[in-house]
């Protein structure tokens, strides 16, 4: 391995063994790659709906809990519920369960402090993503979805910006 | 070009079941060869050593150990397995601290959730046309985290002939 010494900085230079393992022809060209994804990800898409309609459940029970009792542990839990439903779903077709799960998530990780927590903000954003999910409201939504999406990004960013 | 990935072996790093399909699905695409898969950083460390993966797509926010647990592992712990491997990390947040973190940490590239074939086909690309140094000081052990001489850079100059690897 190549090695070379800058005072208190060592620079390290690995062989490149994957350069040698991919050859760059003989594969898929990116369109070929993105087409064949295309049809895996709708071949998923049907477990998918399974998926997030027990998710949908989980949801409403996590919630439930939040609002009985905002815990650590009570938020942790729908944080990663939350966490795990907005990094699939605009794969399959739900941007808007993405956006509204992305701003839950943020206000989450940025508000430590249990006793600050917003409970009210919490559920406008679960509610809005069980309105997303039981209407199926795909791609961007109509105009009045949009808004909802921005009022909550907006209040998450309002909030957030008072505990920095 | 159309990058022949058959003989590349890709572990997969996430909690969630159903995410490590998807992902597999996307990489199976791209026609990546062999793919595993781990649920935490503990297994993915344990996955490494026992697999010898030659590039690791880890989640974040993971339980119990997450991917910056696992990266940190990969790099510094005097058992690592693979101390060079590239690690792409997903994430759902783009926010400054995060990414510093991140790369404070060694991750290699990042990659936004939702995941995408084409961006995650172009990590894989840059990851091996385009391989960084690996930087060794007091406080720090991973890729080069400057990626650019792009004369942003305020911060003071630590390397000597510094003309040599900011390229």
């Amino acid at each position: 391995m190549a090695e070379e010494n800058h005072g208190n900085v060592k620079i390290e230079r690995p062989p490149n063994r994957l350069a040698e393992k991919v050859p760059k022809t003989g594969g898929k060209t990116v369109q070929q790659a993105v087409a064949d994804a295309d049809r895996a990800i709708q071949r998923l898409s049907k477990d998918y709906d399974r998926h997030l309609a027990d998710d949908m459940v989980a949801l409403e029970n996590y919630m439930a809990a939040v609002k009985k009792a905002p815990t650590t542990a009570n938020l942790k839990t729908l944080f990663r519920l939350v966490h795990n439903i907005r990094g699939q779903a605009a794969t399959f077709g739900f941007p808007l369960i993405t956006e509204v799960g992305r701003s839950l998530c943020l206000y989450l990780l940025e508000t430590e402090d249990e006793s600050e927590v917003n409970v009210a903000l919490i559920e406008q954003h679960v509610n809005a993503l069980r309105v997303i999910y039981r209407e199926k409201i795909e791609g961007q939504g109509d105009r009045l979805s949009r808004e909802v999406v921005d009022a909550l990004m907006k209040a998450v960013e309002t909030q957030t910006s008072r505990h920095q | 070009m159309a990058y022949d990935f058959s003989n590349l072996r890709v572990l997969i790093v996430d909690d969630n079941r159903f995410m490590r399909e998807t992902v597999e699905a996307i990489l199976e695409s791209i026609g990546i060869g062999t793919v595993y898969h781990a649920q935490n950083a503990e297994e993915g460390f344990a996955m490494t050593r026992d697999r010898q993966p030659d590039v690791i797509i880890s989640d974040w926010d993971m339980e119990p150990g997450d991917g910056i647990t696992l990266v940190k592992w990969l790099r510094l712990d005097e058992n690592s397995p693979d101390r060079y491997i590239p690690v792409i990390m997903l994430t759902g947040f783009s926010e400054r601290k995060r990414v510093v973190e991140a790369r404070d940490s060694g991750v290699t590239e990042f990659l936004a959730k939702p995941v995408s074939t084409k961006s995650m086909y172009a990590r894989l690309m840059s990851i091996i046309d385009q391989p960084r140094p690996f930087i060794r000081t007091d406080t720090y052990f991973g890729p080069d985290r400057r990626r650019r001489a792009d004369g942003k850079y305020k911060g003071r100059e630590r390397r000597q002939n510094k003309e040599v690897f900011l390229v």
